[in-house]
C-alpha cells in the first residue's frame, strides 16, 4: 500500500530580486507502507526540501503530494505524522520534559497519554535523567534524541527524520538503529534522509538517490547495490596458468583468500569461467552475485552524472 | 485545545525571559512607591495631602480633593497608556521572530495545527501576558489610591482594557513584521514609529491648514486611515477616567478595523511561508 505518493512536485526558491533556483524538479516518488525509505543525494540536492514538501511544510509550486491518500495541505494529516528536523531547534525555555509535554498537546494527546509516552520515550532515548533540564544544556546528541522522542510521541503511522544520527556517538548511533527497525517491525514507516550511507544501507529497504532536485535513482537496496555482470567466485588452489585462461574467457581479478570475482558480460561467459574450473578439477564453493557498497553506488552514479552534465 | 496549548508555551516563554518578574517588579515598586509617598488626612470636610514632594498642602473642600485624585489617575493612565505600552511591546516583541527560526517552526507545523491556529494562539498568549501585567499594575495603583483616599473611581478600573486594547491592535503589526523581518529590533522600531506618527497624524487637518501640498495631504491621509488610533485612544483613556463623555466611537471602530486586516494579511503571509 503507498503511503506516500508525489508527482511532478516542482519547487523554485528566490534568488535576489529576480532570479530563481529550482530546488525540486519534477519528482515522482512512491513509498509503501511499513518500509524504510532513504534519500540521499550531495549536499544542495533537495532531500530536505522534499521531506518538507511532503510535510506540507514547504508549498510546491507543481505537482501534488498525498500522504494517506490525502493532500498534505490539510494539516489534519500530520495526526499519523512525526517529524525530526535537521537541526532541530527545541524551544530553549522548556526542559525535555516540557518539550514532550508540548508536543504532546499539539498533537491532540490527553494529558493522561502525554504523560504516560513521554516517560516511555524518555526512557526509550535514554535521557530521562536529562528530563527537568533546560535544553540548552544538552549536546547536540541529547538533542538528537529528544527531537526523535518528540517525534514519536503521537505514537505516529509514518516518521521523517532528517538527518537523525548527526552528531550522536557511534553507541547512540547504533541504539537509534535498533529503534527505526523496532519501529519498522511495530508497522510504521519511516522516511529516512541521511548522509551516512553505511546506515543507510544497513537499515533501509528502499532509496532514492537525488541530484540537482531530481531523483537520479531508485530502487530496493539489493537491487542497487548488486551488480549484473560481477560475480564472486570462491574454489581452492587456482594455479596462474589456470588463472590465466580464466582471463581469457572474462575479466579476473583475483584476491588472497583464493576468491576471485570475474566481470562477465552474460551468463554464458560466467558459465565458460565455470567450464574452465571444472575443466581443471578445481572445486568451486561458491558462485555469488557480487555486491557493491551503497556508497561505492551512490560515487560513481553521482561521478556518471557529473561526467554527463560536462 | 491546541490554541490552548500554544497560549501556555507562549506564557511559559515569557516566564523564562522574566518578563513576567521584570514587568512585576515595576508595577510592584510603582504601586508601593505611591502608597508610601501619598499621605493624607481627611479632618471633617478639610483634606490635606503631604508628600515627598509637598508638605501638608490644603485643599478647600472634598470635591476640589476628589477632582485631584481623578486627575492622578488620568495621570497614572497615560503614563500607563504609553511607559507600559511601550513596555509591552518591548517585551514581547521578541515571541514570533523567535518562533519564525530555523528548526523551530518545522517542529510546531508538523503537528497536526493550521498555521492559523498556530499564529493566533501566539497572538492571544502575547495579549494575555500583557493584559496580566497591565492589570496587575491597575489594579494595584487603584486599590492604593482607593484606600489612601477613599475614592474608588472604577473607570480607572477601565482604562486597563483601553490599554490591553492598544496593545492588541499594535500586537498585530509586531506580527506581521515578525512574520517578514526576524529581527526584534527593527519590529520594536517599526511600531514605534508608528506610535510616534499617531499624535502629528491625529492633528493633520489643523496642519493642512497651513500647508497647500496635495500629494503630501493625501499621503497623511492614507497613513493616518492605515495606522493605529494611538494618540485619540490615549485622549479617550484619559476622558474615561475623569469620566467625561467619549468624545467619538470613530478611533475605536477604525483600529478594530485596522488590527484585524492586519491580522488577517499576517496570517495570510504565514499560510504561504516556506519553513
Amino acid at each position: 500500500m503507498t503511503i506516500i505518493e508525489c508527482k511532478g512536485v516542482v519547487k523554485k526558491f528566490r534568488t535576489g530580486w529576480t532570479g530563481k533556483f529550482t530546488a525540486i524538479d519534477g519528482v515522482d516518488l512512491e513509498v509503501k507502507r511499513e518500509s524504510i525509505f532513504g534519500i540521499l543525494g550531495p549536499n544542495g540536492a533537495g532531500k530536505t526540501t522534499l521531506v518538507k514538501i511532503i510535510l506540507g511544510l514547504v508549498l510546491p509550486d507543481e505537482g501534488s503530494v498525498k500522504v494517506f491518500g490525502t493532500d498534505v495541505k490539510d494539516y489534519k494529516i500530520r495526526d499519523r505524522v512525526g517529524y525530526l528536523p535537521e537541526n532541530p531547534n527545541l524551544p530553549p525555555y522548556l526542559t525535555g520534559r516540557q518539550v514532550m509535554e508540548l508536543f504532546g498537546r499539539l498533537s491532540g494527546l490527553s494529558r493522561e497519554a502525554v504523560k504516560t509516552r513521554t516517560e516511555e520515550l524518555l526512557k526509550e532515548v535514554k535521557i530521562e535523567q536529562w528530563a527537568n533540564k533546560k535544553t540548552p544544556t544538552y549536546s547536540k546528541g541529547m538533542i538528537q534524541r529528544l527531537g526523535l522522542a518528540q517525534a514519536l510521541i503521537s505514537d505516529p503511522d509514518i516518521i521523517f527524520l532528517d538527518e537523525p544520527t548527526d552528531g550522536v556517538d557511534p553507541i547512540g548511533r547504533k541504539e537509534i538503529r535498533q529503534i527505526l527497525l523496532e519501529l519498522k517491525n511495530r508497522g510504521k514507516t519511516i522516511f529516512l534522509n541521511s548522509h551516512l550511507l553505511s546506515e543507510t544501507e544497513m537499515i533501509c529497504d528502499r532509496v532514492g538517490i537525488m541530484d540537482k532536485g531530481k531523483i537520479v535513482a531508485e530502487g530496493g537496496m539489493k537491487e542497487l547495490t548488486t551488480t549484473s555482470n560481477k560475480y564472486s567466485i570462491k574454489c581452492k588452489n587456482l594455479t596462474p596458468d589456470i588463472f590465466e585462461k580464466l582471463n581469457e574467457t572474462a575479466s579476473i581479478k583475483s584476491t588472497l583468500d583464493g576468491t576471485f570475482e570475474a566481470f562477465v558480460e552474460n551468463l554464458e561467459s560466467l558459465n565458460r569461467v565455470l567450464d574452465v574450473l571444472r575443466n581443471n578439477n578445481l572445486l568451486i564453493e561458491s558462485v555469488t552475485p557480487a555486491k557493491q557498497s551503497l556508497e561505492s553506488y551512490f560515487i560513481d552514479l553521482i561521478k556518471d552524472i557529473r561526467e554527463e552534465d560536462k | 485545545m491546541k490554541i490552548a496549548a500554544i497560549v501556555y508555551d507562549t506564557f511559559r516563554e515569557c516566564l523564562v525571559k522574566k518578563i513576567f518578574l521584570s514587568f512585576f517588579i515595576a508595577s510592584t515598586i510603582g504601586i508601593i512607591g505611591i502608597y508610601v509617598i501619598l499621605n493624607i488626612d481627611i479632618i471633617g470636610n478639610k483634606v490635606a495631602i503631604s508628600s515627598l514632594f509637598s508638605k501638608g498642602e490644603e485643599i478647600a473642600s472634598m470635591e476640589q480633593f476628589e477632582d485631584i485624585i481623578i486627575k492622578v489617575e488620568a495621570f497614572f493612565a497615560m503614563a500607563l497608556f504609553s511607559i507600559g505600552l511601550f513596555m509591552s511591546i518591548f517585551a514581547t516583541a521578541d515571541l514570533t521572530p523567535s518562533l519564525m527560526t530555523k528548526g523551530r517552526l518545522d517542529l510546531y507545523l508538523a503537528r497536526p495545527i493550521s498555521r492559523v491556529q498556530l499564529l493566533f494562539g501566539k497572538y492571544c498568549g502575547a495579549v494575555a501576558v500583557a493584559a496580566i501585567n497591565i492589570l496587575y499594575a491597575i489594579a494595584g495603583l487603584w486599590l492604593v489610591i482607593g484606600i489612601k483616599t477613599g475614592i474608588w473611581n472604577i473607570n480607572f478600573l477601565y482604562s486597563g482594557l483601553n490599554i490591553i486594547f492598544m496593545f492588541s491592535v499594535l500586537y498585530t503589526f509586531v506580527m506581521l513584521i515578525g512574520i517578514f523581518i526576524k529581527s526584534t529590533p527593527v519590529n520594536i522600531i517599526a511600531v514605534y514609529i508608528m506610535v510616534s506618527l499617531s499624535p502629528i497624524l491625529a492633528q493633520k487637518d489643523e496642519i493642512f491648514l497651513f500647508i497647500n501640498n496635495k500629494v503630501l495631504e493625501h499621503i497623511t491621509d492614507l497613513l493616518y486611515w492605515i495606522t493605529p488610533k494611538y494618540y485619540e485612544i490615549s485622549i479617550i483613556t484619559k476622558n474615561l477616567v475623569e469620566g467625561n463623555t467619549m468624545p467619538s466611537w470613530t478611533p475605536v471602530i477604525s483600529s478594530i478595523i485596522i488590527a484585524v486586516a492586519v491580522m488577517n494579511l499576517s496570517l495570510y503571509f504565514f499560510s504561504r511561508k516556506n519553513c
